[in-house]
């Protein structure tokens, strides 16, 4: 698969993740719908210490959308960002291949 | 010892952001002994940077197989005041130990990062333990930011919810108003009981 990449919701006693892997770009809405899902997927309370990290991942994707997405591949780097709340509880987005948030 | 007070509002003044990212980069290379380039991409497609430090610098040792990444936060109460943590990860086709650490940059938070990071880099066998126990030594002073962020959210949620009252207040009173105005008393009944109130205007 040309364009790869994963959500990550980490924390003392939590990893879940909203990964992707297909043949092209991911689009804002499905980043925006992935990193959606992932919020669905752990318990509330969890949610709720992590809402100000989910809030702010969803910027960056916004942000990315806006300048053009994120293309790992041309600069040949990957691309990890942790949104860090409450210590260590966190939402990470990782990007290793291709292009996303187009 | 640089003067790391200069580096307060690193987010708003980008060539200050860039003398922070270098003053990271020489701090890694200082401790590596040799010149590291940033293994993580900080543009977007259009090769605007991301300028949020996040992260603000990070380096990869293949030979070693680790890598380190550092986020740095401005200093409000929406951040910790310091956290790291350790984590695999594969990267073209083998397993890398990551080192991260968050942090809002002062004398202290400085220390503490530089010592994970001379710790990490020369295999210390104590690198794990130096890490809880200084993760452990944040609990507390995260821990009243955390609540202190809370409390001042919880604020403003009353004040908006205040304001959204007292705009329903005055709505309603508005409305009362009209309806006055459309009002007229109805006139006494000409027989039977005695009927007052009042009746709208058509």
């Amino acid at each position: 698969m040309n364009h790869r990449g994963r959500f990550q919701a980490q924390g003392d006693t939590l990893e879940e993740s909203e990964p992707w892997a297909q043949n092209t770009p991911l689009k804002i809405a499905d980043g925006r719908q992935k990193s959606g899902d992932l919020k669905d997927k752990i318990p509330v309370r969890k949610q709720f210490i992590r809402r100000k990290a989910f809030l702010e991942c969803r910027k960056f994707i916004d942000m990315a959308y806006k300048n053009g997405g994120i293309n790992v591949e041309d600069i040949g780097k990957p691309l990890k960002k942790s949104f860090v709340k409450n210590q260590l509880e966190r939402v990470d987005i990782e990007i290793h291949k291709g292009h996303a948030f187009v | 010892m640089a003067d790391l007070s200069k580096y307060k509002h690193f987010l708003i003044d980008r060539d200050l952001y860039l003398e922070n990212k270098l003053f990271w980069k020489g701090i890694v290379e200082n401790i590596t002994g040799s010149k590291n380039e940033e293994w993580l991409i900080t543009t977007f497609a259009n090769g605007e940077d991301f300028f949020d430090g996040n992260p603000i610098y990070s380096a990869i040792f293949e030979n070693e197989k680790k890598a380190i990444r550092l986020i740095q936060w401005e200093d409000s109460l929406e951040n910790p005041l310091f956290t790291a943590w350790r984590t695999k990860f594969e990267f073209k086709d083998t397993s890398f130990d990551e080192l991260s650490i968050g942090l809002v940059l002062n004398e202290r938070t400085f220390g503490d990062a530089e010592c994970l990071l001379k710790s990490f880099i020369s295999n210390d066998p104590k690198s794990e333990v130096k890490l809880l126990s200084i993760n452990q030594s944040y609990l507390e002073a995260n821990a009243m930011r955390e609540a202190k962020a809370e409390e001042l959210y919880s604020y403003s949620i009353r004040e908006d919810a205040l304001a959204i009252t007292n705009e329903a207040y005055v709505v309603k009173i508005q409305a009362l108003e009209i309806l006055n105005r459309n009002l007229r008393p109805i006139k006494e009944k000409k027989s039977g009981g005695i009927a007052k109130g009042y009746t709208s205007v058509k």
